[in-house]
């Protein structure tokens, strides 16, 4: 059974993740009428002592770095011309798409008046980080979907259009990494201003670059996940041969993101708290064992790293860790300052979830209607080393490659 | 130009006369709370038994102003602190990021905006002392010049050293603040924080935001080069593949990783 | 001498030091100056708020009174007795309850001959002539 027809299967059958996701989606409605009838008062257990939560921890923070994917990919095949890449591009730059687009869905739960979120084309502080992240988001989105219009294009056979984008492709991918380096630092950036407030744990003048740098890390995680998801729920196979070196690509990034930590922690004096550990502590180093030292451990040994499962591992891994790290940063660290504890209410988890949920839906409607994956027989080998001279003809297939 | 408010509190009774005069003057609704919150700008409360009043320190520098994204939060030239309602899309980073925790939130509302002590701009404008000042009966709110105010408050910790703990709150905190505090006891058994930075916020930020044109060019400038000294390897490697193999095994050909691996040919035979 | 009288003699000299050091230790009350309402066509006389007598009465709290039912900034200047009827005004505690209303004692609001430039002679609450 080929992708295509994998993905057309009759599209209601409900089994136990339909069912789910029914539910999730169900109360997401409520919840959003409840939050824009009666405010962030009745939706949230934020307060004046703790003005974010999750909505920006996770949407926010998460939901950008985890699209890094999609930069990080179109970097290495159209910048450092590794054009074997090329088959997984696509469906991560879907991928960093619906990113995006979740994340934007995300602030308009959480801006007091999103129906003012315009307002920072028209009403400029260049001194503000938020309104550098703003843009650089707002023109992000904006590359995203040309990157990913080639895909439209090609199932609405317009070719002319197609073309042009093609032709600025590489200055479009250029603009893409450079936008996305500024508003990935950035989001470590919002929390310079508060030195006094933010737990040295995670405080340093070092954070836009830390944020920079385990954004790259999370996203190629997450590039590895979803190539596993879309294999699960698609009839997709893996391709160990393009996931195997981004595993190392992991290792790297991972390493140096671990080794700036430690570096930074010990300059501000932080790590000595660790000899007495508590809360923020404890919270540390459960981030930083599943953040760092699990999957680098892991992805070191070849044999983790062109196993499926282990490269699997290792990415759930680094992706709970890089999640965790930025809850840490917008919750944890910031609790002690506050004087409260901040935990989400059962609304907010309801948004966060649901946004997720959607973008997996989106996901799916968009393979089962777009030429995502190049079509390959579904039963095709899932290690290239085990059946010789059968390696799929994909880079041949593949929409981007000359013809 | 620059004014600012001195308060004095050793001279506070806690009569309330400020926060009710601000309610009036800034058409608040009642009740006065316990708390300074959107509604309620300025309080007294009693913090170990003495009284201290909250409201907005108008800073030289103000945080608030910096981070605000779509400068909702301005300084004016006359010295306060105001806001425009009408720009704010309620992001409330004001909020997380002032050392004061001064900024509050209208979490009730469907339509919210943030609220704080504006330092009666309107007043101000009109040569008029604030509100606040205008009616307390002590004096322990003190309307003026801000270079005035300093000189007030230096003047009344050396009159009466044993009155006052000396520090004047406000002259350094977070780069200088247009309101400042004199104490008769320490400011931490006020509730007022201690740890604030003593140079103005803004900086931390705008020295990284200060240097994103040049990081621009360079990186752009750096990815360029990267693409084509790389493209080219690419290419020269396609044509080593090219003319190397007989033609006939196809998809080997296409099979590329840019020749990192090893010198170069046919090594894909997977 | 005996343990009482050297008690009564420390607890008295204790008031004494108390009184002494609150005195000294309070800051000088500066409270707004008398109000005088102008006599109205059918009123008796003219009537003046002492703020003295009322901000003792409220514990030193102004929030009482203000800023409802009176302004601070920009007072009305006008008091009619059918706003005290209806409970606004001063009628908020002159009921006749909580302290004299329209319905008692005309002059212990309205005096007969008006004090000059307020003070303390206006200050008297109860039954003071002018």
């Amino acid at each position: 059974m080929s992708v295509q027809a994998a993905a057309r299967r009759p599209a209601f059958r409900f089994g136990f993740y339909e069912s789910l996701f029914g539910i999730v989606v169900a109360l997401f409605a409520v919840v959003t009428l409840v939050r824009f009838t009666r405010g962030l008062g009745a939706t949230t257990n934020l307060s004046d002592q703790f003005p974010w939560g999750l909505w920006i921890g996770f949407d926010v923070l998460c939901g950008v770095g985890l699209a890094a994917g999609a930069f990080t990919l179109t970097a290495i095949v159209h910048i450092f011309n590794l054009h074997k890449f090329e088959p997984i591009v696509r469906p991560t730059v879907l991928t960093g798409f619906l990113g995006y687009v979740l994340v934007s869905m995300g602030l308009m739960f959480d801006l007091g008046q999103p129906w003012r979120i315009w307002h920072a084309i028209i009403y400029w502080n260049p001194e503000s980080v938020m309104f550098e992240v703003a843009w650089c988001v707002m023109l992000y989105t904006a590359v995203l979907a040309l990157e990913f219009s080639p895909v439209v294009f090609e199932r609405l056979r317009l070719e002319r259009p197609r073309r042009i984008i093609k032709v600025v492709g590489t200055p479009l991918v250029i603009a893409g990494v450079i936008l996305s380096t500024l508003h990935q630092s950035s989001l470590g950036s919002l929390y310079l201003i508060v030195p006094e407030k933010l737990h040295p744990l995670w405080y340093t003048p070092m954070l836009p670059f830390l944020f920079f740098i385990s954004a790259i890390g999370g996203g190629i995680a997450m590039t590895v996940l979803e190539s596993y998801l879309s294999k699960r729920a698609f009839g997709r196979h893996l391709e160990m041969d393009l996931l195997e070196p981004l595993g190392r690509g992991m290792v790297v990034a991972l390493g140096v993101y671990g080794l700036l930590r430690i570096v930074t922690l010990s300059g501000n004096g932080a790590l000595a708290g660790l000899a007495h550990p508590g809360y923020e502590e404890g919270m540390f180093m459960i981030e930083f064992a599943i953040g760092v030292l699990v999957p680098v451990g892991l992805l070191i040994f070849d044999g983790v790293r062109s196993s499926p499962s282990g490269l699997i591992a290792a990415s759930l891994c680094a992706v709970m860790g890089f999640v965790m790290n930025r809850l840490n940063i917008s919750v944890t660290g910031m609790e002690r300052a506050a004087g409260v504890r901040y935990v989400p209410s059962w609304m907010e988890i309801t948004v966060s979830l649901g946004l997720v949920a959607l973008g997996f839906a989106a996901f799916a409607l968009a393979v089962r209607y777009l030429p995502i994956f190049p079509e390959a027989p579904a039963h095709a080998v899932t290690h290239p080393a085990t059946a010789p001279g059968r390696a799929p003809a994909r880079a041949a297939l593949s929409p981007e490659s000359e013809t | 130009m620059s004014v600012g408010l001195l308060f004095d509190q050793t001279r506070c009774i806690g009569c309330g006369a400020c926060s009710a005069a601000c309610k009036e003057q800034n058409d608040l609704p009642l009740p006065i709370e316990e708390r300074t919150t959107a509604y309620t700008w300025t309080v007294v409360e009693k913090e170990n038994g003495a009284n201290i009043r909250r409201l907005c320190f108008h800073c030289l520098d103000p945080t608030c102003v910096s981070v605000c994204p779509v400068a909702a939060l301005t300084k004016t030239p006359e010295g306060p602190v105001v806001y425009d309602s009408k720009k704010c899309i309620g992001c409330r980073y004001c909020i997380m990021a002032c050392p004061f925790g001064v900024p509050k939130y209208q979490w009730d509302r469907a339509v919210p905006v943030v609220g704080k002590c504006v330092m009666c701009i309107d007043r101000v404008r009109e040569g008029k002392a604030t509100a606040c000042a205008t009616v307390c009966p002590t004096g322990a709110t003190m309307f003026g010049e801000r270079d005035d105010l300093v000189r007030e408050a230096r003047a009344r910790l050396v009159n009466e050293p044993g009155k006052y703990v000396d520090h004047i709150y406000g002259l350094a905190e977070a780069g200088g603040t247009g309101v400042l505090v004199i104490a008769g006891v320490p400011f931490a058994s006020l509730g007022m924080k201690t740890d604030v930075p003593q140079q103005p916020l803004p900086l931390l930020t705008w020295q990284v935001l200060s240097k994103i044109p040049s990081f621009v060019m360079v990186w752009g400038v750096f990815l360029l080069g990267v693409h084509w000294i790389t493209k080219r390897r690419a290419e020269v490697h396609d044509a080593e593949l090219a003319g190397d193999d007989g033609g006939d095994d196809g998809m080997i050909r296409v099979v590329d990783d840019g020749g990192r691996r090893s010198g170069g040919k046919g090594e894909e035979r997977r | 001498m005996d343990r009482s009288a050297a008690r009564w003699l420390w607890r008295s000299a204790a008031a004494m030091v108390s009184v002494v050091a609150i005195a000294g230790a309070l800051p000088d009350i500066r409270l707004p100056r008398d109000i005088v309402y102008d006599k109205a066509k059918d009123s008796p006389g003219p009537v003046v708020f002492s703020h003295e007598t009322h901000v003792a009465i409220a514990d030193n709290k102004c929030t009482g009174c203000h800023p409802a039912p009176f302004k601070m900034l920009k007072p009305v200047g006008r008091v009619t007795h059918d706003e005290m009827a209806a409970g606004r005004s001063c009628g908020v505690c002159h009921d006749g309850k909580t302290a004299t209303g329209i319905q008692d004692d005309c002059e212990h609001c309205h005096k007969p001959a008006p004090p000059q430039g307020g003070g303390a002679a206006a200050a008297q609450p109860k039954g003071g002539g002018s």
